[in-house]
Order: C-alpha cells, then sequence, then structure tokens
C-alpha cells in the first residue's frame, strides 16, 4: 500500500471511530490514553508563558546569550509551576503551557503567573546584568491564563507528549501570552471572577484593569503589571 | 534552601558556565545533551505546520469534531515530515517542528510542505465530507527557513525539552501563523534560492511561486501542492 493510500485509510479511520469518553480528575499523560479515538475530559485552567521578543533577541544576540535566557526563562517556569501544582503539558521551544485542575485552580494559575513576573524581574533580569554587565537586554515575557472544559486526546505524533488539548482555555490561553508585553500577565473575565480576592486587591489597590480584547472580539479580559513574590 | 534561593542559584549557574559546542551531523534528541551548557551546532533547514483558524474551529464545533481534525492533520503532517527525511523536533497541541539536514534540506523540507497541502485537500477534507457531509474545511499553512541552529537543553521535562536557537526556528514559526489563503507554503528568500528547479516550476512550465514582502524582507509563497506516491 502506497503513502497516499495508507494515509486515506487511517484518516477514514479516525472520523468513522466512535469517542470512548470519560471525566478526568488528574491531569492525563499519553500512557492513560490509547490511540484510538479515546479522551478524558477535565475542567481545567490552561497557562501559556512566552518569552516576548523572541525573534529580535535571536537576530540581536549571539546564540549562547538567547539559549541562556530561554534556559533560565524555561527553567523557572517550569519550577514555579510545579510549586503550584500545575502539570506542564507541552513545551515547543519558547513558551510553556501547562494545565491546572482541582481546588483553587484559577488562584494557583494567576499565582503562577505573578510568580513568573517576580523571577524575571528580580530573579532573571538582575543576574544576567551582573554576569554580563554592561548589557542593557531586558526580559520580557506574557502569560495568558483562561479556563474550560478540555477534551484531551493522544494524536500519535511522537513517542512522548503527543496529547491534544481541545478547548477554549488552551486555544485563549495561548492566544493572550501573545498579547504585547507592555503587561506581563493577560487573563479572562472567568478566571478574573472565581479567583481569590488576594489576587484582585493589594492595599487596596486593584491590581487588575479590566480591557477589551481588540485584536481578537472584544470581549473583557484583565491585565496586570503586578507581581507575587517567590520565597 | 527556599525556591527562590533555588531559582537564583540555578539562573547564574547558567550564566556562568562556559559553553561546550560541537558541530552536529544529526539532530540531536535529548539525550544526546548534558544538561549543563552544551551545545550542539547544526546547519538546518526548520519547518513549521500549523492549523490555520484553530481558535474559531473549537469554538463553533464539537470538540470531537476539533480533535478529529487535529489527530487527522497531525498524523498526515508527521507521516510526511518523516517521508521526506526530516526529524519531528517539537509538537504544542496545533502546531509541529521539524528539522531537515543534508545536502537536500531545502528542497526536501519544501516538497514535504507541498506535500501537506496534498494531504489536507486531497485526503483529510473529502474524509470529512464523506463522515459528516459538512461543509467545514481545514486550511493550515507551512512556514519555512534555514540558518544555523544552537541546540541545547532546557530540564524542563523529561523528553522533548530541546531548545533550538536561530533565525530559523523563529522565523518558521512567524511564517506559518501568517493566514492568506489559498496560499499554503511559505518560504524565507535563503530556502527559495537553495531549492532545487523541480519544486519551483511545475512539469507544465509554470511558476508556482510568487515573491512578498514580509517584515522587511523577502518571501515566497505558493498553493501549490505536491502529489502524495501513491
Amino acid at each position: 500500500m502506497g503513502l497516499k493510500d495508507e494515509l486515506s485509510q487511517h484518516v477514514a479511520d479516525i472520523y468513522k471511530a466512535v469517542w470512548k469518553e470519560r471525566d478526568g480528575t488528574v491531569v492525563p499523560d499519553d500512557t492513560s490514553l490509547t490511540l484510538a479515538n479515546d479522551a478524558v475530559k477535565l475542567n481545567a485552567t490552561v497557562l501559556y508563558a512566552d518569552l516576548a521578543d523572541s525573534t529580535t533577541m535571536v537576530d540581536g544576540h549571539k546564540k549562547f546569550f538567547a539559549a541562556e535566557m530561554y534556559k533560565t526563562f524555561l527553567h523557572c517556569a517550569a519550577k514555579i509551576i510545579r510549586s503550584e501544582n500545575g502539570d506542564i503539558t507541552a513545551y515547543d521551544g519558547d513558551r510553556v503551557m501547562a494545565v491546572f485542575i482541582g481546588d483553587l485552580k484559577n488562584s494557583r494559575a494567576v499565582r503562577t503567573a505573578l510568580k513568573i513576573n517576580y523571577a524575571v524581574s528580580y530573579i532573571l533580569n538582575p543576574e544576567q546584568r551582573t554576569f554580563y554587565t554592561g548589557s542593557n537586554f531586558m526580559m520580557k515575557h506574557v502569560v495568558g491564563v483562561d479556563t474550560s472544559d478540555l477534551f484531551v486526546a493522544k494524536t500519535g505524533v511522537r513517542g512522548a507528549n503527543d496529547l491534544v488539548w481541545v478547548g477554549r482555555a488552551a486555544n485563549y490561553a495561548a492566544k493572550l501570552s501573545a498579547l504585547p508585553h507592555s503587561y506581563a500577565t493577560y487573563i479572562t473575565k472567568e478566571v478574573y471572577n472565581v479567583m481569590i480576592d488576594e489576587l484582585k486587591v493589594t492595599d487596596g489597590k486593584a491590581m487588575w484593569e479590566e480591557v477589551r480584547w481588540d485584536s481578537f472580539d472584544n470581549r473583557s479580559i484583565y491585565r496586570s503589571s503586578w507581581w507575587w513574590r517567590v520565597d | 534552601m527556599g525556591l527562590a534561593d533555588d531559582l537564583k542559584t540555578e539562573v547564574a549557574r547558567v550564566f556562568r558556565d562556559q559553553w561546550t559546542t560541537r558541530d552536529g551531523q544529526v539532530v540531536p534528541d535529548t539525550p544526546d545533551l548534558k544538561l549543563a551548557n552544551d551545545g550542539v551546532t547544526l546547519d538546518a533547514t526548520v519547518l513549521y505546520a500549523d492549523i490555520d483558524g484553530s481558535t474559531s474551529m473549537v469554538d463553533s464545533q464539537t470538540a470531537q469534531f476539533a480533535a478529529e481534525v487535529y489527530k487527522t492533520y497531525l498524523l498526515c503532517v508527521a507521516r510526511l515530515i518523516r517521508s521526506e527525511g526530516g526529524t519531528i523536533t517539537a509538537y504544542d497541541g496545533d502546531r509541529v517542528m521539524a528539522v531537515f539536514i543534508g545536502s537536500s534540506k531545502n528542497t526536501a523540507a519544501v516538497r514535504c510542505g507541498m506535500k501537506i497541502k496534498a494531504a489536507v485537500t486531497n485526503i483529510i477534507n473529502p474524509a470529512i465530507k464523506a463522515q459528516y457531509s459538512s461543509n467545514f474545511e481545514l486550511q493550515q499553512v507551512v512556514g519555512i527557513d534555514m540558518s544555523s541552529l544552537l541546540v541545547a537543553r532546557t530540564g524542563i521535562r523529561g523528553s522533548n525539552d530541546l531548545v533550538w536557537v536561530g533565525p530559523a526556528a523563529n522565523h518558521a514559526a512567524k511564517l506559518s501563523s501568517l493566514s492568506e489563503q489559498p496560499y499554503s507554503t511559505f518560504i524565507s528568500e535563503d530556502v527559495f534560492n537553495k531549492m532545487n528547479q523541480a519544486v519551483k516550476v511545475s512539469s507544465s512550465g509554470k511558476d508556482m511561486w510568487e515573491s512578498r514582502t514580509w517584515r522587511g524582507k523577502t518571501v515566497y509563497r505558493s498553493s501549490w501542492f505536491w502529489n502524495v506516491p501513491n
């Protein structure tokens, strides 16, 4: 059988097969799903953390310097995500996707975002400037957070890490993390409405500003440049 | 030691450590590199394949249908990349990154992009119609660029945790987010200049590419496909 026939057969099988679905209470990995149309449904909060302006950074600096920026940013983001009981579900070069489920999933995801902002401002950039004296480079990043039902299935693309996360939160969080880095965190109204007050107000000051998502569909979203200390 | 101290120590170590690098002859895998500042440099062609309009698909279709579209697209993309000698290096939900190396890396990557277009047009969309009598049509974009790349480990996950540093990785990803249907393959001028005549001009002598300016650079776009062999 030639490649075309093989692909046609396989594609038709995927559209024909009936889905087997179950509700999930843990974040699935690729060993908990089969390659057939097997799926887990979750109510989850998705966080994307993206290094901003990475194209400019790669074009304007030595590759080693850029590689160190990626490594340190991804290291801090990953450690902070895990410290808030998030699961890193995908990673492709300069951005990380994480999923939070269970109690206080929205508050934990938002606190993660604010802690990543702290790490960039008070750990990464100072260390980078201490080592590369005279560097005027400032790392910028953006985190996007949204919450929805997710439908998780296996794709078979790679041995590992080959799940597909279908649901609004996966798309919106990724899109929010591509917004301008003048603000470090963007979240949807659904996330804002249910997160704890501690993350909304500090000493009577509102930490978030409601704005229209004008590059998408003008819905209300919230943005912040506040941080949360990493202890 | 608290988390903040832990992060500070690791960050300082990455900035302080000297890099050891070597030239690569194969696309490296996670176990080939140490977690310290260890790097492989490669001359490579990078291909990104991305579904065009995935947010509106997820918003307007059932999750089951959208998952089937993702699965069939990713299946075809992965098989076609391997059939052209490429290596899948990253995958994050709806886009796939692949690296091609060797003497005909640009021609192979471009032919792969054009075969992905054929698979979508002649395999996936007809299968959607056959199963669902739906008017939904999958659209996708492939972006391709070439450059030298530095490959290093990030330590973020057990596997699949390499970072690919170089203009081609960034530019190919950005080219794959252009939405100018029916144009579905976007390539840099360097790739265009290096690729074989067979992927430039059709068998009937027609030019398959047109140039356009993108962020101050010349890039080429095509709506042509290359048949997947039977």
